[in-house]
């Protein structure tokens, strides 16, 4: 049993590219600490040494901002498999040590009170799963300048962002699966909606804004 | 686009996305008087078509110093009508010469007349230019040459621009809009490679391009030096053959800016006045002042983002580069948020939290900041729950602020938006009144994609510069929020201060913060 306090975020960083979205998304993590302790995992691909520290000095001051908030890197570090969308996410679930636990992209940034919504979805009920809905942002994306496009009609993002109980679900079905390309979070979330209660009251509330690079 | 498909590829449009109002480029004539100009120039036309002729010579008398004229073309019979035509030119000496039909306009100038480059130190570049090939062509000659030559006064402008930068190397027609899908390498960056590596600079397939589109351009000679120094000869360049792409003269027109830089200057657009239909992207200027201002912040050089060519990560299952050009937009957002500007010793932030920011978290995110300020920069926190704006500012230049970082609201403010918002504001002399960008947020007034200018400063946390403070004071408390952000915004556009968007500058705003007990989860 998982008895960890607060809330435990995983999410996959691919490339250095991809860092100024980290960088967003950590600080939103980091606004919402004052409620609850947060652990958030970064899932490396095959970073090299250099990569890692970049990584962390990006962190550095980030991870100063609360102290009920950290942020771990875990470097994938194999050459094997090739493809680790899948693999990163169960290792994020592996490493992760609270009751709770959500899995984010990298170009998400979390609401106020995003998490203490999903959470108190799930003490309030007896489901297994709380969703949250999630909005799209077209930006212009430049190195760590990421500029909101003007009069770009936004929408509803497809997949929402979840917050799941572990406790209420059997081991053997919390686990990511392989499927179609960047549908491993959506296929576990209709997944588990198939065999335990899902909380989607949240649905209809933004959460969560996905930036969508131009 | 998901994450996987965008994986690898330029971040920014592949294709041009911009209009021409996302370029800035300087109006002429100046909103001033200019009468100077050099003692002599040197008019380097090429003529192939000389029924232009006569529309040629009209704006060439508009040439308020003397000039004198090297016209080339291509046969006895036209070398004829060329002398004709300016027969009667009183400016300076004509000299007329027939040459190969090969190098379009470009091999005349650069080959048959490179020895008129060492006897001027200002030339212009000309050529008899008619686009068959395309009829939304129709009307570039004539706003290139009203760019170049409108009026005695576009020139007097072209002649105050080089006057008052040193280091400015040409001055070329903003693209017109019709031409962007042509503003590319298309067939001709294996041989523009090829002669970049021959005059000393890699050229990657990535690498950003801007060029005088059309090839007329006025130019120091010396920043044509990297080119004149290939020693070229005509039978360089491919025999005729109507190419409209490919040839080594396309490929020198996309090198003109990067050999200018080569030979260590810069270079700027330049539009008359009136001529574009869009009008964003065009600054009129109406004292010296204005275009130093103009100058030392529109000077581009494209040579400077080699480096940012390269991937900065790498990944299995990355593809290649895309081989397009990236815009040069992103310079210009280098230079707006002050990249590669030094934030000098002895400068000191204040941040000032009034109203309602005063929670535990904003005072530690605001230390974290402070911290993080470049080496020699002072910072200091003033806590002021309740406060009003008026009065945090006040307190903050009391305090002896050159920038003060006015906070009203429950939020975090990033690690690094303190020196984020000092380096734009070193960017801009300490005359920009700056907004943070908050986040997440949706809905943003507009922003201008260029220089992140907004129509007015509003939100949880602006930083005013000193100067703007010992000009026009503080917002005025009696209007409403919104109207005292507007009202605040308009007077310091009149006193020339600009209105910009930091987008480094971030600030996570808490809208609405319960207390802490009633939310805290174990």
């Amino acid at each position: 049993m998982r008895e960890a306090p607060g809330i435990d975020i995983v999410t996959r960083l691919y490339d250095l590219s991809d860092l100024p979205h980290l960088d967003r998304l950590v600080f939103s993590i980091m606004g919402q600490a004052d409620a609850v302790p947060l652990r958030l995992h970064v899932m490396l691909q095959r970073f090299s040494f250099t990569e890692v520290q970049a990584v962390r000095e990006a962190m550095w001051g980030l991870g100063r901002l609360h102290d009920r908030a950290s942020v771990t890197l875990h470097n994938w570090d194999y050459p094997a498999p090739f493809d680790l969308r899948v693999p990163l996410l169960n290792w994020g679930l592996e490493v992760a040590q609270g009751r709770y636990v959500t899995c984010l992209d990298v170009h998400e940034q979390l609401y106020p009170h995003a998490c203490t919504a999903l959470l108190a979805r799930l003490h309030g009920t007896q489901a297994a799963l709380a969703l949250g809905g999630a909005a799209l942002q077209p930006v212009w994306w430049w190195g760590d300048v990421v500029l909101p496009v003007p009069d770009q009609a936004d929408g509803s993002a497809p997949k929402p962002v979840f917050m799941a109980d572990r406790s209420r679900l059997a081991t053997k079905d919390c686990v990511f699966r392989s499927g179609e390309p960047d549908s491993e979070i959506k296929e576990f979330i209709e997944r588990l909606g198939t065999q335990y209660a899902v909380d989607t009251i949240c649905q209809s509330d933004t959460l969560a804004l996905r930036m969508c690079p131009l | 686009m998901t994450t996987r498909q965008r994986r690898g590829q330029s971040f920014m449009p592949e294709t041009p996305l911009y209009g021409i109002e996302q370029e800035h480029s300087l109006e002429l004539p100046l909103g001033y008087v200019t009468s100077g100009g050099p003692p002599r120039v040197a008019v380097l036309l090429h003529a192939f078509h000389i029924g232009l002729l006569p529309e040629f010579r009209a704006y060439l008398d508009y040439i308020p110093v003397p000039a004198d004229l090297f016209i080339s073309t291509d046969t006895e019979e036209k070398r004829a009508g060329v002398s004709a035509c300016f027969a009667d030119w009183a400016k300076g000496s004509v000299e007329v010469r027939v040459m190969p039909n090969r190098g379009r306009d470009v091999a005349p100038k650069l080959v048959g007349f490179a020895a008129a480059h060492d006897r001027y130190d200002y030339v212009l570049h000309l050529h008899t230019k008619s686009s068959p090939h395309a009829s939304q062509l129709v009307g570039w000659r004539g706003y290139l040459l009203d760019t170049l030559l409108g009026s005695p006064g576009v020139i007097h402008g072209v002649f105050e621009a080089f006057a008052r930068a040193p280091r400015l190397g040409m001055l070329a027609p903003q693209h017109i809009d019709e031409l962007r899908p042509w503003v590319r390498w298309g067939e001709n960056h294996a041989q523009a490679e090829d002669l970049a590596v021959r005059m000393g600079f890699p050229l990657s397939h990535s690498a950003p391009l801007d060029f005088p589109s059309g090839s007329m351009f006025w130019a120091r000679s010396a920043a044509l030096r990297p080119l004149l120094d290939l020693h070229l000869g005509f039978d360089d360049f491919q025999a005729e053959a109507g190419q409209t792409d490919g040839t080594l003269a396309h490929a020198i027109e996309r090198l003109y800016f990067l050999a200018c830089e080569q030979a260590g200057f810069d270079w700027v657009k330049i539009t008359a006045r009136g001529e574009l239909h869009e009008q964003r992207g065009v600054t009129a200027v109406s004292s010296p002042q204005d275009l130093d201002r103009f100058l030392a912040r529109h000077r581009l050089r494209l040579a400077s983002l080699r480096d940012e060519a390269r991937p900065i990560g790498s990944h299995p299952v990355n593809t290649s580069p895309s081989p397009k050009p990236r815009r040069v937009l992103h310079v210009t957002w280098r230079a707006a948020l002050g990249e590669g500007v030094s934030v000098p010793t002895g400068r000191r932030l204040v941040v000032a939290l009034h109203g309602a920011a005063s929670s535990s978290a904003l005072l530690r995110s605001v230390e974290v900041a402070l911290r993080l300020l470049p080496a020699g920069v002072y910072g200091q926190l003033l806590a002021m729950p309740g406060a009003s704006r008026e009065l945090g500012q006040q307190a903050g230049f009391a305090a002896g602020a050159d920038l003060v970082l006015l906070i009203g609201a429950p939020g975090l403010l990033h690690p690094q938006g303190g020196a984020a918002l000092l380096r734009m504001s070193e960017a801009h002399e300490g005359r920009a009144l700056m907004e943070a960008a908050c986040v997440p947020g949706r809905k943003l007034r507009p922003v201008d994609s260029q220089d992140f200018g907004l129509p007015w400063a509003a939100g949880p946390v602006i930083a005013v510069p000193r100067s703007l403070h010992d000009a026009i004071g503080g917002h005025d408390e009696r209007l409403g929020s919104e109207a005292a952000d507007q009202d605040y915004s308009q007077r310091a556009r009149a006193h020339g201060f600009n209105v910009l968007l930091c987008p480094r500058a971030l600030f996570y705003a808490d809208p609405a913060p319960a207390a802490a007990g009633d939310r805290r989860v174990a």
